[in-house]
């Protein structure tokens, strides 16, 4: 089988100090993650903070040490190369779109040169091809190319988030990380900047990695869906396979946490004032023995404390890890 | 029967080079004891502006203009002291970042007495026993023990538990709650919704919950106010509100969420063009330039906030009766 990003076994490790003097713990921010996404495919990567999920997007894009293997191909069929150890050329096969673009432009720099800046340091193109190439960059993601002069500030937050993927596509790349890409936007914009990168991906043939916390997101974006927790995927399938029949608890959580968006719908707050399904998460410091979404989990029983529950294989396109899944019937 | 709160023609505005740009421009709210509003817009809509005006905490560079009144009572004609009394016992806050509400050198405990102390003039030993109980009644597990954390020790859903506990302590008639979710996670979310809605009922606390998410107010509260560039164009109950919006700028909003039913592949409904940008919106109606119902009329002169036929609905259109949900 050939993906446009087979990423096995990927591995990310912090190690931290508790306090000045403490002593070293050891962070697994992703921990033996697998997935692939296709070509022209979007695999959505969800979860909730410090699950990994960005870790996964910073390893990729080669901005923290990893461990693992990661292949990328230009087209199917086409020879792998491999993103983690190839250093930067490689990695022009991907781009980043980040979910504050303001973070990621310079004040100083004119949003031209922005634009501009990856293909002269890559030096595919100079003078009047690089101004060109910038014109036809403004052009794709609907700015005005008279606007090249102006610097980031004059722009509002869905016009920089466009500058943005402008920029992570300078130096045509054939898969986007889009790391929360939408979510600092309001929301009559966010449409536009969804329905643009939809259009990108018609036009130039792109994939998408397409991190998010909302569920409500993934439906329209997304082919298939990646749930994490701690660190690692606990179930991944399709889309309306995931959200049809969610195998893991949670990803039921996190399902059932969405906003009906519908007053008709109101859920009951049954919750009551106490600590929800959610409960306290685990200390990334001490991750619970086992699974460890046990301590969260409705479904617990002894041995998910006793060791890590293999994948169910539920379809041909989704499995999940859960060992009460031993209790139900396959389909 | 007097509203417990009643803003009337609310104006905040700044200046910026020699003009005086309008950020709140007109605003008319009514909020009665015990009832639930949510003032829903974008960034600059003007939402916490007119929240903290009415909590009399605007920043020093903005001017304000209007009547606000609690309980029938002008609140500028309130001393100093006067206008903190209330808003420590009557008028309750809380914020997206809970951070800033506490001090991270006192215990969360400590912190919700200390409010008890001052507002509600209890000894130290009641005020402890009251934050205890506080604590406790926000779904903070372990209330005796937790009492005695420091705000970094807890997580952020618990830290916002923490403010909650010490904007309610002394019972207040109402609680303001800027984006009180924004920065947590999905399901602490759901949590912290479920817990002000319990709150609010067994209180019969009024709520005004501002926040730049539709869904929320659909879960959380039973009146909506729908703010575009310091206006308020749109004033209904939530159901009547999402069945039948009432102004162009609701009924866009709600159809360019992702819907759940939606075909795959499907374009979303996006509103086209930019929030206008402070004090620089179009004369006559602001949301002109991006509506699909804009006529001549619109650009010319601004619409008024007007009562509709049903009941407890309002709308700043012209043409309300043509929106298409």
């Amino acid at each position: 089988m050939s993906a446009r990003l087979e990423v096995e076994e990927l591995c990310v490790q912090h190690v931290v100090r508790r306090g000045l003097f403490g002593e070293r713990g050891l962070i697994r921010a992703v921990d033996g993650v697998s997935f692939t996404v296709g070509f022209g495919e979007t695999l959505a990567l969800v979860g909730e903070s410090a699950s990994g999920k960005s870790s996964v997007a910073r390893a990729l894009l080669g901005l923290v040490p990893a461990r693992g293997r990661v292949l990328g191909r230009r087209e199917p069929g086409g020879e792998a190369f491999d993103l983690l150890s190839a250093g930067g050329r490689a990695r022009r096969e991907l781009g980043i779109v980040f979910q504050d673009p303001y973070e990621s432009l310079n004040p100083r720099m004119s949003v031209g040169e922005a634009v501009a800046e990856p293909l002269a340091v890559h030096g595919l193109a100079r003078g009047a091809e690089l101004a060109r190439r910038v014109r036809e960059l403004f052009e794709r993601v609907g700015l005005e190319s008279s606007a090249r002069t102006r610097y980031p500030h004059e722009f509002s937050g869905g016009q920089r988030q466009r500058l943005a993927i402008a920029r992570a596509l300078a130096l045509g790349p054939k898969l986007l990380v889009c790391d929360e890409a939408v979510s600092a936007l309001d929301a009559s914009i966010r449409a536009q900047i969804l329905n643009l990168l939809a259009d990108l991906r018609a036009e130039l043939g792109l994939s998408y990695l397409f991190i998010t916390h909302d569920l409500a997101l993934v439906r329209v974006v997304a082919e298939r869906v990646a749930v994490m927790d701690c660190g690692r995927i606990v179930e991944l399938g399709t889309v309306p396979e995931v959200f049809a029949a969610p195998a893991h608890p949670c990803t039921r959580a996190l399902l059932a946490a969405v906003p009906a968006g519908d007053p008709r719908a109101r859920r009951a707050p049954a919750l009551g004032p106490g600590p929800g399904p959610a409960g306290e998460r685990p200390s990334p410091l001490a991750l619970p023995s086992g699974c460890p979404y046990r301590t969260r989990c409705p479904l617990a029983e002894a041995r998910c404390a006793e060791r890590y529950p293999e994948r169910r294989v539920l379809s041909p396109t989704h499995w999940a890890s859960c060992h009460a899944l031993d209790h139900t019937a396959m389909p | 029967m007097s509203a417990l709160l009643s803003v009337r023609d609310l104006c905040v505005t700044f200046e910026r080079e020699g003009e005086e740009l309008a950020a709140v421009d007109g605003v008319d709210l009514e909020l009665g004891a015990g009832e639930t509003l949510a003032l829903v817009g974008e960034s600059g809509s003007g939402k916490t502006l007119t929240a903290l005006a009415v909590l009399g905490v605007l920043p020093a560079a903005a001017r304000m203009t209007g009547t606000l009144r609690w309980r029938g009572a002008d609140l500028a004609t309130l001393a100093p002291s006067e206008r903190r009394a209330l808003n420590g016992r009557e008028l309750a806050f809380v914020s997206q970042e809970p951070a800033s509400a506490l001090d991270p050198v006192f215990t969360i405990g400590e912190q919700v007495a200390e409010v008890l102390r001052v507002h509600a003039r209890l000894g130290r030993a009641a005020a402890w026993r009251r934050a205890v109980a506080s604590l406790a009644e926000v779904g903070i597990a372990a209330p005796e023990e937790r009492a005695h954390a420091y705000p970094h020790e807890l997580s952020g859903g618990q830290r916002q538990r923490a403010a909650l506990a010490m904007a309610l302590a002394c019972g207040p008639a109402l609680l303001v709650a800027d984006e009180p979710t924004s920065a947590l996670d999905v399901t602490l979310q759901a949590e912290i919704l479920a817990l002000l809605a319990h709150l609010v009922r067994a209180r019969e606390m009024a709520l005004v919950l501002i926040t730049h998410d539709l869904a929320l107010v659909a879960e959380a509260t039973e009146r909506v106010a729908v703010m575009y560039a310091g206006r308020v164009v749109e004033e209904a109950p939530v159901q009547e509100l999402f069945a039948r919006p009432a102004h162009p700028y609701t009924a866009a909003l709600l159809r360019s969420r992702p819907r759940a039913d939606a075909a795959p592949e499907a374009r979303l409904a996006a509103i086209p063009g930019v929030v206008p940008e402070l004090g620089r919106g179009p004369t006559g109606c602001r949301f002109a330039p991006r509506c699909e119902l804009v006529r001549e009329r619109c650009s010319a002169e601004a619409p008024p906030l007007e009562a509709l036929a049903e009941p407890g609905r309002r709308s700043a259109c012209f043409f309300a009766a043509e929106v298409r949900p």
